[in-house]
């Protein structure tokens, strides 16, 4: 008998003694038909939004819109007539010059951010790209740097499933809000810090490029002010997250293959 | 018409939840260890797997199903692992079936392999699957399972290798 035959017999002992437990069909059902139901609904709004002539506005913000970088060791082409190019020029990322400040409120804060050309190729490509979809308030083109719609892995929130995006819309128009999108610029527009992790159990610790600094594992006290000095969060909030013995704000992480994992902030 | 396709769609899906629910949460079982975290995630695929229905009734769901499971294995892992990060260490709760030894032998060895490799071990172990089928699922080249599995079994052999057997009947 060969260990691949004992593999497949462990599995079929151990399958034996797992109880069986059903699923509930009423509460799966429920949820699944009311999510598809917000996703129809979602749909039919925006295509009315369209019509009403919104198109018009949304084109307009469209043709403001940088080309997104291309991947790391293809040339960017993005067209001449482009009014703003993610290319960092100077060693500087540069807000298109005409963004809808009232869309978000990265928007509203746009201002030029280093381009961190320290940082490895893809890393960079994938920072300038976020930075850029902030400042047009592209929440879609955000939602492609997660790689969820490929079935990536990123996290945005420890209690919510289903689309980042409409979950940073949210809390962007809510009374009191988050400026999410400022945060997600500011925090990318601070020091990184290259940290090794365990991602996958048994797979060795990996690079992480991490914003802020503060969230790091062994933060020092000038990655702590720097966070007050961004203006990513209060000294009180600061004060109380020392407290606690950990970073809680916002924190993003990048790959070095250009993946984005997170950006999320609590616990 | 749209109700009669709303009725047509569930009635579908309603059959292969029944038929697919438990294999899917056992098959998340031996991917977690966790027999509650196993039912969440084969829930939320079940959900996911409806909400996408007009577009993958047409193949067979059950795959798709499995790489949604995998998929939010690895992402329920990232975000665990974040939060430890940021989190007080707490007590882990008591677990009926990691009592009982045949389960717990294997679940143990399996929890030391990197997830994608061990969705590769489950699928082909327990569910059965052919290479090719593996990839699929996984929407992972070939070459790169033939790896993974080459790799898994390295590491798992030692653990799992009955002690009393003679290494000469072992593959």
């Amino acid at each position: 008998m060969t260990f691949d035959d004992d593999l497949r017999q462990a599995f079929r002992r151990a399958d034996g003694v797992i109880p069986r437990r059903d699923l509930d069909w009423d509460a799966t059902i429920s949820r699944a038909r009311r999510e598809r139901a917000a996703r129809l609904v979602a749909g039919v709004v925006v295509g009315a939004a369209l019509l009403a002539g919104v198109a018009f506005a949304t084109q307009t913000m469209l043709s403001n819109r940088p080309e997104p970088l291309p991947p790391a060791g293809e040339t960017s082409e993005a067209p001449s007539s482009a009014p703003a190019s993610p290319t960092p020029s100077a060693g500087l990322l540069e807000p298109p010059p005409e963004v809808d400040s009232g869309s978000c409120s990265a928007a509203r804060e746009a201002r030029p951010v280093d381009a961190q050309e320290e940082l490895p190729e893809q890393v960079q490509h994938m920072r300038a790209n976020i930075i850029f979809a902030a400042w047009n308030c592209d929440y879609d083109e955000l939602e492609k740097y997660t790689g969820l719609t490929h079935g990536e892995e990123f996290t945005y929130s420890f209690g919510e499933d289903g689309n980042p995006s409409a979950y940073w819309k949210r809390l962007e128009a809510a009374d009191p809000g988050e400026d999410v999108t400022a945060a997600l610029v500011t925090a990318l527009a601070m020091d990184f810090k290259k940290e090794k992790i365990d991602l996958e159990p048994g797979a060795g610790p990996e690079t992480l490029y991490i914003w802020p600094r503060a969230s790091s594992s062994m933060p020092t006290e000038a990655d702590w002010q720097e966070v007050v000095e961004a203006g990513l969060h209060s000294q009180r909030e600061v004060d109380q997250m020392r407290e606690y013995g950990h970073y809680l704000g916002y924190r993003i992480g990048i790959l070095p293959n250009g993946d984005w994992i997170y950006y999320v902030a609590g616990d | 018409m749209a109700l009669s396709r709303t009725r047509d769609r569930d009635a579908e899906f309603r059959a292969f939840f029944a038929a697919e629910a438990d294999r899917l949460r056992r098959f998340a079982l031996f991917l977690t260890g966790d027999d509650d975290i196993a039912k969440d995630l084969a829930q939320e695929a079940m959900v996911r797997v409806y909400r996408s229905w007009s577009s993958i009734q047409n193949q067979d769901p059950g795959p798709y199903a499995r790489r949604t499971v995998v998929n939010l294995v690895r992402s329920q892992h990232r975000r665990s692992l974040l939060r430890r990060r940021y989190e007080k260490p707490r007590r882990e709760g008591g677990d009926p079936i990691a009592r009982i030894e045949e389960w717990d032998r294997l679940a143990q060895a399996l929890k030391t392999l990197p997830s994608i490799r061990r969705a590769v071990v489950v699928l082909k172990y327990y569910e059965d699957m052919k290479e090719a089928d593996i990839a699929r699922v996984l929407d992972r080249p070939l070459g790169s399972v033939k790896s993974d599995l080459h790799r898994a079994l390295a590491k798992l052999r030692p653990l799992l290798e009955d002690s009393d057997r003679k290494p000469g009947g072992v593959a």
